[in-house]
């Protein structure tokens, strides 16, 4: 429903010649991404240069932009492992050492090339100002530039596929204009009430790093308890 | 009493031999002693030095709690810096010069080997670094320090890339995926060191790119591009393995701090007592921050010295421990050797007070003569190596250290004290024997 409203504001605009601002378009992708009271499961791959290969498996439940908690099912030593976003502080549950700690929404997610920001935080519109690059047929290129301390990237430039309004890739830049990360989207999949890219790629540019993060399975009729996103209750 | 010192004198000669093992004794002690604690003290000194004028300066000023925030917050804990600050400092006659220092955490990143290396980065301020720091440049193993003049700011790069991009197809493998076509770096000119640890970890050389990727005060990631221009290495144990160094503008503009820095290093005027220096800077300053001495900073060192120290004290009560232990030995030889002679004099009307100085003064000879020579060729030894140098590699180091041996006049003078000491205290137990002995036994004794 939410992906055909979106489309259908869209070719509104088009049909009543009004175009679409960037923010619309963001608001779009954000709104594709991240929806309201979901859970998920997403399947994180760590290729490290070394040749080492990590995988995790989280189970995500979001309430809203800003209540999301994580589970880690994936692997045995990590499994119990908490994480819970709560406006901009941002929290997780060590098993091994029984405690909650916060942590910082620039770390490293899992020790991967996504960020803590990156995973639990689509909400872009809040922290940057977005505007055309440029736009194209098919593609509208966005430029989301920071205009608030909490941003995590100076720039970030976005590629949204006009048909779908589904995004396509994303580059982040440094306050210098030096690209830091490109993160690719693709394999639009359908999970029921929207359908959005199942499978992206994390790349840092710099160390040539790469995480995947795959979609394995999106639920949106569920009831998600109230105490899931209180902070003494992860590890319980 | 000067008839008994003569024959005191007289008597160090009748019996060569004894007085030969007694004097060699206090000579061994004195030399094992001095010696040991010159190069103890050259060590200390090596120590203090490296501590104060190639890492951390003579004082430093930080924010409190500066230790402990240091790498899990470097921002929280950041000072003022500007030329008015340093003014203030450097008006004050016991302070000679100030040099500003930024340190971040971030990572290191090797192009060419696409090695990647968490760093502690320092931002320094090549003038005044070596000014304060005069022996910092001593530490550099390879290639040259950085020079301000040959830094060049970072000019901002825009990003042209608005061509379409394609969709991540399901096939996709991650080796395949479609270049980067178009990479904005922004480059400035600007140069870097490293350690020999972080070179090798990095299969890095001089002259490659490197990126220093970190974290801005406002949390947003930054890069900065670099050349390695040289390796320093402290050679000191139980420093930071991984560290790269800056320049101090240039890191101040890549981490947005500027007019801030993270601890201000201070070079005290010769001879100024840096405690004293401490204690006035610190209640000028407030209750905010803290001023620190290079012990206080490297307290693994002090440590370590103090620990030297009682080690030292310790070998030194066992070597004069043995060397009163031969005294007495020789001595109580000695009087049983020369109990007619006591009698003799005990005969002719020499109290017992006069016995125990006789005796007494044998020995204070002795150890004089003993102690006198032992300094005499320790001393020489010590001025020859103080002036040569030993060379040596702290442990776990390669780099190579000059130690040069020393030991303080009053260290001297207190080991000859000690000498003659120890040589009166061993002595006075046979002499008070000696001394207790009754005329008429002793004259009949064989």
């Amino acid at each position: 429903m939410e992906r055909l409203a979106f489309l259908f504001l869209l070719t509104a605009s088009v049909v009543g010649a009004t175009t679409p601002t960037a923010s619309d378009v963001v608001a779009g992708v954000e709104k594709n991404l991240a929806p309201d009271n979901f859970q998920a499961l997403y399947a994180f791959t760590n290729y490290r240069t070394d040749g080492t290969v990590m995988n995790y498996e989280v189970r995500f439940s979001v309430k809203d932009v800003d209540h999301a908690h994580g589970y880690f099912l994936k692997p045995e030593r990590e499994k119990g492992r908490e994480i819970l976003r709560l406006g901009d502080a941002i929290w997780t549950f060590i098993p091994g050492a029984g405690r909650i700690v916060r942590i910082a929404d620039r770390e490293s997610f899992a020790g991967g090339d996504f960020s803590n920001a990156d995973v639990l935080r689509v909400d872009w519109l809040k922290h940057y100002k977005a505007q055309f690059a440029s736009e194209t047929e098919k593609q509208w290129i966005i430029d989301l530039s920071a205009n608030s301390s909490d941003a995590s990237y100076a720039k970030m430039r976005l590629w949204v596929e006009k048909k779908t309004a589904q995004p396509l890739q994303q580059y982040f830049y440094d306050s210098k204009g030096t690209l830091l990360k490109r993160l690719l989207y693709g394999s639009v999949r359908d999970f029921g009430k929207l359908s959005r890219p199942a499978r992206l790629i994390m790349e840092n540019v710099f160390t040539t790093q790469k995480t995947e993060l795959k979609v394995l399975d999106m639920n949106f009729s569920v009831n998600i308890p109230e105490n899931r996103f209180f902070v003494d209750r992860l590890g319980k | 009493m000067w008839d008994l010192l003569r024959v005191a004198i007289r008597n160090v000669g009748r019996n060569k031999r004894r007085t030969l093992i007694t004097m060699v004794t206090v000579f061994l002690g004195v030399v094992v002693v001095t010696g040991a604690r010159g190069l103890l003290s050259g060590l200390q000194l090596e120590f203090k030095s490296a501590l104060a004028q190639k890492i951390h300066g003579d004082l430093q000023i930080h924010r409190r709690g500066y230790q402990d925030s240091l790498e899990s917050n470097p921002y929280k804990i950041l000072i003022p810096y500007n030329d008015e600050l340093v003014e203030r400092f450097t008006k004050r006659p016991d302070i000679a010069a100030v040099a500003p220092r930024l340190r971040i955490f971030g990572l290191l990143n090797h192009q060419k080997s696409q090695s990647t290396a968490p760093v502690m980065i320092t931002g320094y301020d090549p003038e005044t670094e070596l000014i304060v720091c005069p022996r910092f440049a001593s530490a550099l193993q390879e290639g040259r320090l950085i020079d301000s003049t040959q830094e060049e700011e970072t000019v901002n790069v825009q990003d042209t890339t608005v061509e379409e991009a394609t969709s991540l197809s399901d096939e996709a493998s991650l080796e395949n995926l479609k270049p980067i076509k178009y990479m904005p770096k922004a480059r400035g000119r600007h140069q870097i060191l490293v350690t020999p640890s972080l070179m090798r970890g990095l299969k890095a050389e001089l002259g490659d790119e490197v990126v220093v990727l970190l974290q801005d005060k406002q949390d947003m990631q930054q890069a900065i591009i670099g050349e390695l221009v040289g390796v320093v290495d402290y050679g000191m144990p139980n420093v930071q393995a991984r560290m790269a160094w800056m320049d101090f503008r240039t890191l101040q503009g890549a981490a947005g701090v500027r007019g801030e820095s993270s601890e201000l290093a201070i070079l005290a005027e010769k001879d100024q007592n840096l405690d004293t220096i401490k204690a006035q800077l610190g209640q000028s300053l407030g209750g905010d921050f803290e001023v620190e001495t290079y012990l206080d900073i490297g307290g693994f060192f002090r440590d370590i010295m103090g620990l030297q120290n009682a080690i030292f004290s310790t070998v030194v009560f066992i070597v004069f421990l043995i060397v009163i232990s031969a005294i007495i030995n020789t001595s109580l030889m000695t009087v049983m050797e020369r109990t007619r002679e006591i009698g003799t004099l005990m005969a002719l009307g020499y109290r017992r007070i006069h016995i125990i100085f006789l005796f007494v003064s044998e020995s204070i000879v002795i150890g004089a003569l003993g102690g006198a020579m032992g300094l005499c060729v320790v001393l020489a030894l010590l001025f020859y190596l103080g002036n040569t140098g030993i060379q040596f590699q702290f442990p776990g180091q390669k780099v190579d250290v000059v130690l040069y041996p020393l030991v303080s006049a009053l260290f001297v003078a207190e080991v000859l004290f000690l000498a003659m000491f120890s040589a009166v205290a061993a002595s006075f137990f046979p002499a008070y024997r000696a001394s207790r002995m009754r005329p008429v036994k002793a004259l009949s004794t064989v």
